[in-house]
């Protein structure tokens, strides 16, 4: 490489970060490309009708974006805008950015635009950065309480732990037990979406939900704040009967037994689409009520109709809404119709995670976790399922026999969510 | 029936271990061209993680990564008529890639201009595994070269990140090799000012940054 190719050490290590970490096509994508390849015949033929029709529309369109976006441009000529004015509230800045509160009380950051951040008591935060579309502010231990303001471009992110939540205009509070490995948010106004560890991907939170992730035992909560009877629940982390008749746990760990009917039919205050939307986009808005309701109408029809995207929908759906049932019959319809597919495979991890927790106890459980491992040896639950296995086993056969699984895990996840039993059945020897 | 028994062929050839590329990229071509119903497969098999690199790279980890490579793959298909050397598929592909990352780079810029947020949609951003100083500075990252223009930026991403020769990027973007020079050093000279001058670190405790006491 030439002099005037090379880059500044500085622009260099993000080129080589870059490298590192962007391009990776996980299997759950290129498994869903395949899908969506497969039905590029019949996509064809609808988009050659389409087309003739949105030739018109597409030319008034682009003269109205043309008038709008001369204002725009005029404005991109000039440079970006300056930092946010921040002021500190009851404390300080400190060193490499640490917030240090004044005496006992709590600090609060006021950002120009109107944006508060307000730390709770004894809580460790950083401010990382300040730019001119927002702020990124980092919780190692305790909580935040923020009102972001609605702006053009804003961009703010709150991490939580190890959780990094994403915000444009919202109101919530976020906290981080970093000794119980805890992430809760409560939403009041807005929608923000959470992800890292064991979330699988973004999880949308609307206002008047609440979302807690327990770390330690792969789970994660999504539940409207006015129900108090879950919040309670969720709380008892110690009772497992509890815990299994009312948490519902993500795709890096399903949900669990059939709960109480009061506690499965839980009442979402979650403003319905009023227009139709496909199952995978509802779910991903986190609209789960909408595929329930839908689903739970003919539900033998769907399972018997419907495609495998649709069904991975509905599972995950009745999971999340603890609909128990429902979820168990979309995941065996899904491996019965779509056998052989990766959906199939990651059926099984999901109906071992039902079946552990859902009562039918560690044996049927760790079946479906071999499985999976069987089926999809390098697909995207498979830390989880040697985790869930190793405990399974021991939970099954004792403590000597899971140390062979708890070896395999270390090999293979040595920073894995279940290193740490891992270790400690190694190290009861 | 030609091409079911290409595509036979081909997988026959496949199987081999040291079947040439080139061989069965020349068979895998024949067959889109001829229609195959299982050549879209397995065109999608050879060369979506490619794909999937060079768009996540050039546009950022991004949620709509996924759906711009499916929408290669879709253009690709449509379009293969016009592929004129059918053992050059390899190429040929990339090419289309980046011509259509290059048109969801200038469609995100528009976007960015009419609508409220950076992307136009709500936050759903494609997270992946990795410490949150790493999650920060890829975001830094891009957004700095958000800064360049579309050019600029895929030619430094290919050659920076990608690992492409100038050469092939010159084929790939179809323009001549001292246009990807001066585009390189430009892009090169830019992204790295803008990173030196934009040192996070500095950022909290800046000018800007008043106290109360």
């Amino acid at each position: 490489m030439s002099e005037d190719e090379d880059l500044s050490p500085g622009a260099a290590d993000l080129a080589r970060l870059a490298r590192k970490n962007v391009g990776h096509m996980s299997d759950a994508q290129h498994e869903r490309g395949l899908d969506a390849i497969r039905g590029f015949p019949a996509r064809r033929r609808s988009e050659h009708r389409r087309r003739w029709l949105t030739v018109g529309g597409a030319t008034s369109a682009m003269a109205i974006a043309a008038f709008l976006l001369v204002p725009r441009v005029m404005q991109r000529m000039h440079a970006g805008p300056p930092p946010l004015a921040l002021e500190v509230e009851s404390g300080a800045i400190g060193p490499a950015g640490a917030i240090v509160a004044r005496n006992d009380e709590q600090a609060a950051l006021r950002f120009g635009d109107g944006t508060v951040i307000r730390l709770g008591s004894e809580t460790r935060g950083t401010l990382a950065e300040v730019d001119g579309h927002g702020a990124h502010v980092k919780i190692a231990n305790g909580s935040a309480h923020v009102s972001v303001v609605h702006k053009p471009q804003a961009r703010w992110l709150i991490d939580a732990g190890p959780y990094q939540i994403t915000v444009h205009g919202t109101v919530f509070s976020a906290s981080w037990d970093e000794t119980q490995q805890r992430l809760d948010v409560k939403m009041e106004r807005g929608l923000i979406s959470v992800a890292g560890p064991v979330t699988n991907g973004p999880i949308s939170v609307r206002a008047g939900q609440a979302l807690t992730v327990k770390l330690k035992r792969s789970q994660v909560l999504l539940r409207d704040l006015d129900r108090d009877d879950v919040v309670a629940d969720v709380d008892a982390d110690a009772d497992e009967e509890v815990a299994a008749g009312i948490e519902a746990e993500t795709n890096a760990a399903a949900a669990t037994a059939p709960a109480p009917t009061a506690h499965v039919k839980i009442a979402s205050k979650t403003a319905r689409s009023q227009r139709a939307k496909s199952w995978p986009a509802a779910l991903s808005a986190g609209d789960f009520d909408s595929i329930l309701d839908e689903a739970e109408h003919d539900i033998g029809h769907v399972l018997a109709t419907r495609g495998t995207e649709d069904l991975a929908a509905l599972a995950d759906a009745a999971r999340y809404r603890r609909h128990d049932d429902v979820a168990r019959r979309a995941l065996l319809a899904q491996r019965r119709r779509f056998a052989g597919s990766r959906r199939a495979a990651d059926a099984a991890f999901f109906l071992g995670r039902l079946d552990e927790n859902g009562g039918s106890g560690h044996g049927p459980a760790l079946a479906w976790y071999e499985r999976y491992l069987d089926e999809a040896p390098r697909g995207s639950y498979v830390a989880e399922a040697l985790g869930r296995k190793m405990i399974a086993v021991e939970q099954i056969h004792g403590a000597a026999a899971a140390r062979n699984v708890a070896e395999q895990y270390i090999r293979r996840f040595p920073r894995g969510s279940y290193a740490g039993a891992a270790h400690a059945l190694l190290g009861a020897r | 029936m030609a091409a079911d028994v290409r595509l036979h062929r081909m997988r026959l050839v496949a199987s081999t271990a040291d079947a040439s590329e080139a061989a069965s990229d020349l068979e895998l071509a024949h067959a889109l061209i001829d229609g195959a119903p299982n050549a879209p497969v397995l065109a999608w098999e050879r060369y979506a993680p490619l794909v999937h690199r060079i768009v996540s790279r050039a546009i950022g980890p991004d949620v709509e990564v996924e759906d711009v490579t499916q929408e290669i793959f879709y253009r690709l298909f449509s379009r293969i008529g016009t592929l004129r050397k059918p053992e050059a598929l390899r190429s040929f592909v990339i090419s289309f890639a980046i011509r259509i990352v290059k048109w969801e780079l200038r469609r995100r810029r528009a976007r960015r201009w009419l609508t409220l947020s950076e992307t136009g949609d709500v936050p759903d951003e494609q997270q992946m595994v990795m410490d949150a100083e790493s999650r920060y500075s890829l975001r830094r990252l891009y957004s700095l070269l958000d800064r360049l223009s579309t050019r600029e930026r895929l030619v430094l991403v290919l050659r920076h990140v990608e690992g492409m020769t100038l050469e092939e990027i010159a084929e790939a973007m179809e323009l001549s090799l001292a246009t990807v020079k001066r585009g390189l050093r430009r892009a090169t000279l830019r992204v790295s000012q803008l990173v030196d001058s934009d040192d996070p670190k500095r950022r909290p405790t800046g000018t800007a940054v008043k106290r109360r006491v």
